[in-house]
């Protein structure tokens, strides 16, 4: 018996499900093999449903693949951050100083270093965007130099942080420090302020 | 003695020139002896001097729009108050007393104008890269920066007369004497040291001496191995609330011709202030 087809007009207005879901494939160390639509994935195990704007970044190449990887234990999508976000070229880049809040024009700062006059303490923290669910790749030792006032030659103190340690936490230093002084830093975000209470 | 330093600025869009020229009169009244430490300056809008939170730097505020940028400085024999004086650029710093430097120019001197300038480590600066037009024609190699002159002075009025003159006829003065590397611009340098030539006076106005000693910040004659766009993307810019400048680790004790116009901020400016008001 002859099929009978559907008008071509009637069939091209019938509703159509557009939603497409992604998975992320991935190794037993949790490394990302691929992004893949859900149909593509239904007999692989090792899976993690990812959001339509991470599948996006990565299938247009805007990320790649190594810029995340699965949290085996949390079976979470992570993503790694390259520690070094800014390249190091000027002299500004290696010996950074950086600039009191009142003299800078910085809006939203990644590192922000407080001190407390009172007190005498520095306080380091970093700003909100890093908090989620960002693992730090390398090493992420950071060191900051408290220095005469605008004179990296004369060194007063020397410290030093891992990013991890401010991601979601603030790290206090109880400090001996004169009346005025500056801290400078190799330059590996781009912005950082420094504030007075 | 009638003795003072002349600046002359004008407005600009891009650079504030009346806040360099603001820095550079409060380092010189935070280092020379009194006497030594007077400052003019010539501005298009003298009414932008109120705004400044220590007007006082300037001795006279002579308000003149006849030319804009750095022509200006080619009027500084007409515009100056002083007998005696000393006309700068206003991008520069004094860092120490350089006052019995007055003296002599004062007894010995009508018109002065060094031929000679210093890296940030202190070396002589050798390298024509930005002085072809010096090199190429045979221009004595004379740095308007730091100007000295009697106001009284007949050699000095025909110096700038026809330092002027070469200033609105660049094109002929080109052709005639600068044509084996013409510059971009006739600027005040060139006017100068053509002014000089022809009028035979090189040796008269810019012998040999210890003074001044300007430190000149531009990026291709600091003796490096490398090109640059900037000297502080290599060195740092390091000013205290003493005065004091390091540029990367060398500590500054000349006048310092800095040339990137915003190294000299808010802050600077500020613990320029600072030294001035504990001062006085």
């Amino acid at each position: 018996m002859e099929q009978e087809l559907m008008d071509f007009d009637e069939w091209i207005k019938l509703p159509v499900n557009q939603t497409i879901e992604y998975y992320a494939t991935f190794k037993d160390d949790g490394a990302l093999i691929g992004v893949y639509p859900s149909h593509a994935v239904a007999d692989i195990p090792n899976k993690i449903k990812i959001d339509d704007e991470v599948a996006t970044l990565i299938t247009t190449g805007a990320e790649n693949l190594f810029s995340y990887k699965v949290d085996i234990p949390t079976k979470k999508l992570v993503k790694l951050n390259k520690f070094s976000t800014h390249s190091l070229i000027k002299i500004d880049d290696i010996l950074h100083r950086v600039i009191d809040k009142k003299w800078s024009n910085v809006q939203d700062p990644d590192i922000i270093i407080l001190h407390n006059a009172k007190n005498n303490t520095l306080t380091f923290s970093m700003s909100d965007k890093y908090s989620n669910d960002i693992v730090w790749d390398g090493a992420t030792e950071m060191i900051f130099l408290v220095t005469d006032y605008n004179d990296p030659n004369v060194l007063i103190h020397m410290l030093s942080i891992r990013a991890g340690d401010i991601t979601e936490n603030t790290k206090s230093f109880a400090l001996d420090l004169p009346t005025r002084f500056s801290v400078y830093t190799r330059r590996i975000f781009d912005k950082y302020i420094f504030e007075t209470t | 003695m009638n003795f003072g330093y002349l600046i002359v600025v004008a407005s600009n869009n891009d650079i504030d020139y009346l806040k360099l020229a603001y820095a550079l009169a409060l380092s010189i009244k935070n280092t020379q002896k009194p006497g030594y430490d007077k400052v003019a300056l010539v501005i298009d809008n003298p009414q932008l001097v109120d705004n400044l939170k220590s007007p006082w730097v300037f001795d006279h505020v002579i308000g003149w729009n006849k030319e804009t940028h750095w022509d200006g400085r080619s009027w500084m024999d007409q515009l100056s108050p002083f007998e005696n004086t000393v006309c700068l650029d206003a991008d520069m710093l004094f860092l120490r007393d350089y006052s019995h430097w007055i003296d002599y120019f004062i007894e010995n001197c009508e018109l002065y104008i060094p031929s000679k300038a210093f890296t940030y480590r202190g070396e002589t600066i050798t390298n024509d890269f930005y002085r072809k037009t010096f090199t190429k024609n045979s221009l004595p190699n004379l740095y308007s920066m730091f100007t000295f002159f009697k106001q009284e002075s007949e050699l000095a009025t025909e110096f700038f007369n026809l330092g002027r003159y070469i200033i609105k006829n660049p094109v002929e003065f080109s052709n005639l004497y600068l044509a084996k590397h013409k510059p971009k611009v006739v600027g005040t340098d060139e006017a100068f040291a053509l002014s000089a030539k022809i009028l035979d006076i090189s040796d008269i106005i810019s012998y040999d001496l210890e003074f001044p000693k300007v430190v000149h910040m531009k990026p291709m004659i600091q003796n490096w191995a490398w090109t640059a766009d900037k000297v502080t993307e290599h060195a740092g810019f390091y000013f205290n609330t003493q005065g004091n400048l390091k540029i990367g680790n060398y500590q500054q004790n000349s006048i310092v011709h800095y040339v990137e116009k915003d190294l000299v901020n808010d802050e600077i400016v500020s613990m320029l202030e600072e030294i001035a008001w504990n001062k006085n």
